[in-house]
This record gives C-alpha cells, structure tokens and sequence, in this order.
C-alpha cells in the first residue's frame, strides 16, 4: 500500500527525532516545510502569520513526536498539526471569522447547481488565477476549500477539525466554490 | 473518505491534475534559524549514535583506516625480520651471516640441526654422564676447529674455501651427531632386550 511505502520511509528518521538529534530534525524540515508552508498560507493568506504558524507547529510536532506511533505517515500527522494551528490562528482573528457566517447567509447567492456547473463549462482555468481569486474569498469560505479541494480532507474531517456538523461542511464548501467561481468571473 | 457522490467537477479535477503547481510558496530560510533554538538543547547522545551509524555502514563497504594500515604493515615488517633472523642467522652468528650472506641459510640450518641433535644427545645420556663425557669430547674437537676457522674468517685470502671448509666442519659435526644418536638408540634396543629376556 502506498501508505506503508510513505509511513516507511521516515521510520527512521523519526526515531532519530525521538532521540532528540537535530540533524534528523532538520532533515524533517526540509522535507515538509515548503508544503507545510502552503497549506498555511492558503488557509490564512498572510505571509508573517503563515510563517508563525508554521514555526510554532514545528516546535510542537518536534517536542512531541514521542507521541506520534506511526498509525498515520509523519506527513500527515504534521499536516494535521499545522491545520488546526492555522485554525486557532484564524479564530484569534475572532472577528473576520465570526462574520463569514453572516456573510454566508446574507450572500445573494441565488444560483443554482447547474447555473454553477455552467459558468465552470465556460471558464478556462489558470493554476495563478484559481490562486489569486482563492485569497480574495472570506476566510471562512477559503479554509474550507482549502481542505477540501487542496488537502484532500472529508466532510467528516473538515466538520470535526472545525467543530462544524458535516453537513454544514457540505453546504459550506458548495457555497465557498460558486462564490469563488462568482469571484472568478470578474477576475 | 470522499463519497462518490460528490462527482468531482471541473474545478476539483483541475485543482487535483496541477495539485503540484499551487504551492508557489515558500519559507523564508531564516525560518529554522528560529525553530532549532525553541527545540531547547540536541540530545548528547545523536553525534555519539551517529558516529555509530556511519561506522557501521562504512564497514559495509570498505572500510579504511590509515591507522590500521600502519599497524599491519608494522606488524608484518616486524615478523618478517624475526623470520629473516632465524633463517639467516644474522643474531646468532653476525660475523658469519654478514661475510657470507650468501652460505649464512645453509650456516643456520646446520647449526638448527646440531643444536636439535645435541638436545637429543643430553636427553639421551642422563642416565649415562660417563658415555656423554665421550661423545661431547669427540663434538668439541670438531666445534674447536670451527672456533678456529671462523675466527680466521675475516682476514682469509681464500674466502669461498675457508667457508666451504666451515660448512665441511658442520656437516661432520652433523654426521658425528648421527652416529653417536644410532648407537645411543642400539644401546637402549639392547638394554630393552635384555629386560624382555632376563633368562637369554
């Protein structure tokens, strides 16, 4: 399975991190950061709170990866570390994040499923364009987009990393995606 | 899981086939600069086991070491002399080893086999210090006369004779060795007999 060839390959190193061996650790680093680094900038589209995140998940993951039992890769462990740091990241903007909501429902977003479908017929995408229209959703909208469609994450995971139900993802990810290819139109 | 139902539009296949292609970010490199020191201080132990590793993997391959080179070349330099030494003689008999480096293989190995024959001879006469007496009287002589000529060594005209008249002398104290151990051995036949046959 492709998940035992991934879990396998950092066994290893790993263990070197148990032992507290920062060449290890670096090693880790390397590997992950830049993808890591994505994930959180995508979720909060700000560079230097991007970079927070990203250096806080590190240190937690690093002090604590005697807990980590290999049942998951270390990739995916990390990630999980670094969404939900993103998450509390965003929260503390309080805010922004409470007002998605309010925006979601109050959004004249009266177009169907299959006027949606029919606007994505038309559009040509651009690996930029998707990118720059996704920092100009709301918060709340991009994070869930983001897990979905980038981080291959579930409703079910997406409802219970953001103490959501999962049909509230569901509805949620619908509209965050007309409203991106709303956004997309213009752009 | 992600359900079947949700059918993947074109939106979720384009984000999915240039998945690769969003993550145009990166960390600035300053980055772990601020992480390593959070980490508070390496373990003591990771240099230690990482010295471990690589060793053990380099024994895999080949491993070298100018330090152990030096001590098996040593260690064969110096048993190589110790084995030049004892075929050649160049310790026991220097004067001679050195002015016929050429006969001093043939020196040491007469004198190996006097000295195991004499050996021989003492362990053979214990029980008979008169018989000893004899026989050594007979060894001396020839030794004496090898005395003589060895010490003449240096100064002799004729070097290749002199030493053909040395290896002579060995080779008849060999012989003289060999006799007086055959009839050491008839002697210790007989007295065997008689114990066997007292009556005879």
């Amino acid at each position: 399975m492709e998940t035992k060839l991934y879990t396998d390959r950092h066994v290893e190193l790993v263990e070197r991190c148990k032992l507290g061996e920062r060449k290890a650790q670096y090693e880790l680093y390397s590997q992950y950061s830049r993808a890591m680094f994505n994930v959180c900038m995508r979720m909060l589209n700000h560079e230097g709170e991007a970079e927070d995140v990203l250096q806080e998940a590190f240190v937690d993951a690093f002090t604590h990866i005697h807990q980590f039992r290999q049942q998951s890769t270390f990739g995916a462990w990390l990630k999980q570390i670094v969404v939900n740091k993103a998450i509390n990241q965003l929260r503390s903007r309080k805010m922004q994040w409470v007002d998605v909501d309010e925006w979601l429902l109050t959004g004249e977003e009266v177009a169907s499923a299959e006027e949606n479908h029919e606007w994505q017929e038309d559009q040509t995408f651009e690996v930029a364009r998707i990118r720059r229209c996704l920092e100009l959703l709301p918060a709340g909208y991009r994070v869930v987009l983001t897990l979905y469609l980038f981080e291959g994450y579930d409703h079910e995971e997406i409802g219970e990393v953001l103490g959501i139900s999962e049909t509230t993802s569901r509805t949620q990810y619908m509209r965050a995606k007309r409203k991106l290819l709303e956004v997309m139109k213009t752009h | 899981m992600k359900k079947s139902s949700d059918k993947k539009d074109r939106l979720e296949r384009f984000v999915r086939d240039n998945r690769e292609d969003f993550d145009v970010w990166t960390p600035s490199d300053a980055l772990w600069g601020r992480i390593a020191p959070a980490l508070g201080e390496a373990n003591q132990t990771p240099p230690l086991s990482e010295k471990k590793n690589r060793h053990l993997g380099s024994w895999g391959k080949a491993y070298f070491d100018w330090r152990i080179a030096a001590g098996v070349i040593l260690a064969l330099g110096v048993s190589y002399l110790f084995y030049l030494n004892n075929k050649y003689g160049v310790t026991r008999d220097p004067q001679v080893a050195l002015s016929a480096p050429a006969y001093a293989r043939e020196f040491t190995q007469y004198n190996q086999a006097i000295d195991e024959k004499r050996m021989e001879l003492v362990r053979l006469t214990t029980d008979n210090p008169e018989l000893y007496k004899e026989f050594s009287t007979d060894l001396d002589r020839l030794e004496k006369s090898y005395s003589n000529l060895r010490s003449e060594l240096p100064q002799a005209p004729n070097q290749e004779a002199l030493i053909q008249a040395m290896i002579q002398n060995l080779q008849w104290q060999v012989e003289l060795l060999n006799q007086q151990l055959t009839i050491l051995q008839r002697i210790k036949q007989a007295d065997k007999r008689h114990e066997n046959n007292p009556i005879s």
